[in-house]
């Protein structure tokens, strides 16, 4: 009679010792046992190649198991071809002979227990969650010999093989969980579902692997980087527990770890530990572990100890010889790896093509970004705004730390030949690159790009507008003033620019005339060439051509901005006359007509209040503007309130 | 310290667009009116706006009235009309605030090429009004005196600073100067006092000045200390 022996299906233990789950679970690909929720992080192919031997006297090595996975997003599957997951056991049960003068015959029984192949599937629901299914075939074979007696001319034994299989597909379910970069549990069934064929000989049912169902728990713990404590406990108490540590060099890294695995059938507590050896490089790893019992191992056994005992466990059970194993894991990274990615973009602000050399020092857009991997990162950002860019103008460089976010500003190059009059709602591509040839993540947002006559309000602004036409200034004032040539040859030396001046607001002012912006959504200002040749324009449009004008002959200019009436801005222009104070009866006898300003060494030098949109002459515009500036800026302190600023043109 | 009260002082409002009638003229008084490059005399109850440069000759003076002022100018001086208001302390500070800012020199101002050497010709006219801009500096710093005979020794103070600036030759009176940083010291103004003995005593004085400046200085130096 043959007792019932608890065998059951394979559960929590781990072959190559590195049982921790976290960032390096590289490791752990190969393993349903320890990691049943089927978590990875490899990013796309990995082999994982397991090799070793059970050290016993008749010692033959084996190949383990073989796996392949991939992960596809947030898909993770894999495939594990297991050769060396099996236990036989054969007992000799007896022997029979006709007489003493023929050979007796030896009878076996043989129970043999595999576990073939299985593969598993898990999820990526979050950055800490994760769900995974696992399926596994076993395969177990008894055979009985048993013998007859022939009776012929010659009686002899007739020795016939009664084979029994069975086998059956299990399939379990695991999640794990990773709030933190401290802590992951796990927690997995064991013989959750389960596809049986039947059993021949009803005998044989004894020596069934035991299916019974059972929970896996595992808690990982990471007190320190890169230092892991991990307990796996199965509710059929049999439990596995660990210690792990692991050392960076180059980019590399070296482990070392010892596991101590229980169950119930195994004497003492802890049969036995499991200590290894890692080394993590980027492409493979490599480790060997060695599974060391601590009860004396025999290769020979009776049946009734096996009928009485059984195993709990094909590839670790009390039958089981240490171990030398030799596991090598292979990552294959077909996938350009994203190593940065955008959280948010702000549009700093609309673009004003006119005001093109600003956005040289002032950001488009300001993205929030964050660094995915686990080392320092140089992040290239690039940004191509859609019908004004041909190429993607790249930005500085910024630096981020491990798993860090950080803003990074996008700069961007209006083209000088930009000319388009209306504005017009485009978007912005935005590219963060890093080591990779392509781009690790974009970003689009729409943004709106004003005509080439906008101007954003800021009388800072408008010396964009001063610049931008020199060929035309420059042209014009010197055809101005060759016309002049006699009179400024007869002037003294130093008030040649003042005259200068006069001669070019009097060449234009006649024929020009005050007037208002277009009804816009943004505010207009005319070039220079535009003015004279739309031959008026408001207090924008005179300044910046009278400004214009001085400037492209070498008259240092300023524009006066008056904000003392919150509803009515004004703007018109000052000029440096070159003169000293001692120097300022040439050009006038009423000094309260000019402004002293101390040049960049500290010499007092006279400019002259021009009121561009007083077009009668330039002493009137003078007379006007110098009797505003004296009363808003000096009189009523707006210089020094903020309700009237000096804006220098360079 | 200026700074300081600066925030404080930056909502003041301030009446400036006063128009002074003319009470009394003896002599002979010009009067520069808005932006007017012609002198042209002064008459009784005539309207003197507030940027017109009231300007008096020897032996001559001129008796103004608004709603809040009267101010008579006495012989061989010009004042600015704008310039005879009464101030407060608080204004005068933030005055003299605006005195430094438009003292502070310009930044990152262009570079302009050098020009190009003129040859030829020797131009002429370039010095022959300066002499005579400086009388009229010195004629404004009586004006800036009578403002403080008045009683109106704050407006006196930007006054003078206002001169200092557009008359610089007047600088090197230092006479007159010295009256003016007594008028800082009056009011409080250590540290502009200090700043202007300290100038002072750089220029050509006589013995007696420099005692006198050397002692004021000492002064003020103990004051802002205990400040």
């Amino acid at each position: 009679m043959i007792s019932l022996v608890s065998i059951s299906a394979q559960s929590a233990f781990s072959l190559n010792g590195l049982i921790g789950i976290s960032n390096e679970s590289f490791t752990s690909l190969n393993s349903f046992e320890y990691n049943p929720a089927n978590y990875s992080v490899i990013k796309d192919w990995g082999f994982s190649f397991t090799y070793g031997s059970e050290l016993e006297p008749s010692f033959t090595s084996n190949l383990y198991q073989v796996t392949a996975a991939k992960t596809f997003g947030k898909h993770f599957i894999s495939l594990r071809y297991t050769p060396g997951y099996q236990k036989e056991f054969i007992f000799k049960s007896g022997s029979t002979e006709i007489d003493t003068t023929t050979d007796p015959v030896n009878l076996e029984n043989k129970f043999i227990y595999k576990e073939l192949f299985g593969f598993g599937y898990s999820y990526k629901i979050s950055q800490e969650f994760s769900a995974g299914i696992n399926v596994r075939y076993f395969d177990q074979i008894f055979t009985k010999e048993n013998v007859t007696i022939v009776y012929a001319q010659e009686p002899y034994l007739d020795k016939d093989v009664e084979i029994d299989k069975s086998n059956f597909w299990k399939t379990d379910l695991g999640i794990i969980w990773r709030p933190n970069e401290i802590v992951t549990l796990n927690l997995a069934t064991s013989n959750l579902f389960l596809l049986k064929s039947d059993i021949q000989y009803n005998e044989n049912k004894e020596f069934l692997l035991r299916t019974d169902k059972s929970v896996i728990a595992g808690l990982n713990i990471f007190p320190a980087k890169d230092f892991n404590l991990n307990l796996v406990y199965e509710t059929n108490q049999s439990l596995i527990t660990g210690i792990s540590k692991l050392f960076s060099f180059s980019n590399n890294k070296l482990g070392i770890s010892i596991s101590a695995f229980h169950n119930t059938e195994q004497t003492p507590f802890f049969a036995g530990i499991n200590p290894s050896a890692i080394f993590i490089s980027k492409y493979f790893d490599v480790s060997i572990s060695w599974i060391n019992y601590f009860y004396e191992r025999k290769s020979t056994g009776n049946f009734n100890e096996f009928r009485e005992n059984g195993i709990s466990n094909i590839i670790n059970n009390q039958y089981s010889f240490d171990k030398l194993l030799l596991t090598t894991n292979f990552k294959l990274n077909t996938l350009v790896e994203q190593r940065v990615k955008f959280l948010d973009v702000t549009i700093n602000q609309n673009i004003y093509p006119a005001l093109s050399d600003k956005y040289l020092d002032l950001p488009i857009a300001t993205a929030r970004v964050v660094n995915l991997t686990n080392e320092k990162i140089e992040v290239k950002p690039l940004v191509l705004l859609n019908k004004i860019n041909v190429d993607k103008i790249q930005s500085p460089s910024i630096t981020i730390a491990p798993f860090d976010t950080s803003d990074i500003k996008f700069y961007t190059v209006i083209p000088e030949n930009y000319d388009a009059i209306n504005p017009e709602l485009t978007y912005a591509d935005f590219y963060l690159m890093t080591v990779n040839e392509d781009y690790d993540d974009q970003f689009q947002k729409a943004l709106l790009v004003n005509g080439i006559n906008a101007w954003d309000g800021n009388v800072h602004n408008l010396r964009y507008f001063i610049k931008c036409d020199q060929d035309f200034s420059i042209k014009y004032s010197k055809s101005i003033l060759t016309q002049h040539k006699n009179e400024i040859d007869t002037l003294p030396n130093a008030t040649s620019d003042f005259y200068k001046a006069k001669f070019l607001f009097n060449s234009f002012v006649n024929n020009l005339t005050y007037i208002s912006d277009p009804r816009a959504s943004a505010e207009y200002v005319q070039y220079p060439g535009q003015t004279l040749d739309l031959k008026g324009g408001d207090c924008d449009d005179l300044s910046v051509l009278y400004s214009s004008l001085l400037e492209s002959v070498g008259i240092e200019t300023a524009l006066v901005d008056y904000s003392t009436d919150k509803n009515l801005k004004h703007v018109n222009v000052m000029f440096n006359s070159k003169l000293s104070p001692d120097q300022a009866s040439l050009i006038t006898a009423n000094d309260t007509k000019y402004f002293i300003r101390k040049d960049e060494n500290g010499n007092d030098e006279i400019w002259i209040p021009i009121e561009t949109t007083s077009l009668t002459d330039f002493d009137s515009a003078w007379t006007i503007a110098s009797d505003k500036f004296q009363n808003e800026a000096l009189n009523n302190f707006g210089l020094i309130k903020g309700q009237v600023e000096i804006i220098d043109i360079y | 310290m200026i700074k300081i009260i600066l925030l404080f002082l930056i909502a003041v409002s301030i009446n400036f667009a006063q128009t002074f009638n003319v009470e009394k003229v003896n002599g002979k008084v010009k009067v520069l009116s808005n932006g007017s490059e012609q002198w042209q005399e002064v008459k009784t109850n005539a309207q003197i706006s507030s940027n017109s440069i009231l300007s008096t000759e020897k032996n001559s003076s001129v008796k103004i009235k608004n709603d809040d002022v009267i101010f008579t100018l006495k012989e061989s001086s010009a004042i600015s009309v704008s310039n005879i208001k009464k101030m407060t302390l608080d204004e005068l500070v933030l005055a003299l605030a605006m005195e430094n800012v438009i003292n502070t020199p310009r930044n990152s101002p262009k570079k302009n090429s050098e020009s190009t050497k003129v040859y030829g010709e020797k131009l002429s006219g370039e010095t022959l009004n300066t002499i005579k801009s400086n009388d009229f500096g010195l004629k404004r710093l009586n004006g800036a005196k009578q403002l403080a005979d008045n009683g109106m020794k704050e407006s006196a103070i930007v006054t003078a600073k206002e001169v200092y600036r557009k008359y610089p030759e007047t600088k090197k009176d230092a006479t007159t100067r010295i009256y003016f940083a007594d008028l800082m010291f009056e009011r409080g103004l250590y540290e502009e006092a200090y700043d202007e003995f300290k100038e002072i005593k750089s220029l050509n004085i006589n013995q007696g000045q420099l005692g006198y400046v050397s002692e004021k200085l000492d002064l003020i130096g103990k004051k802002l200390i205990k400040q």
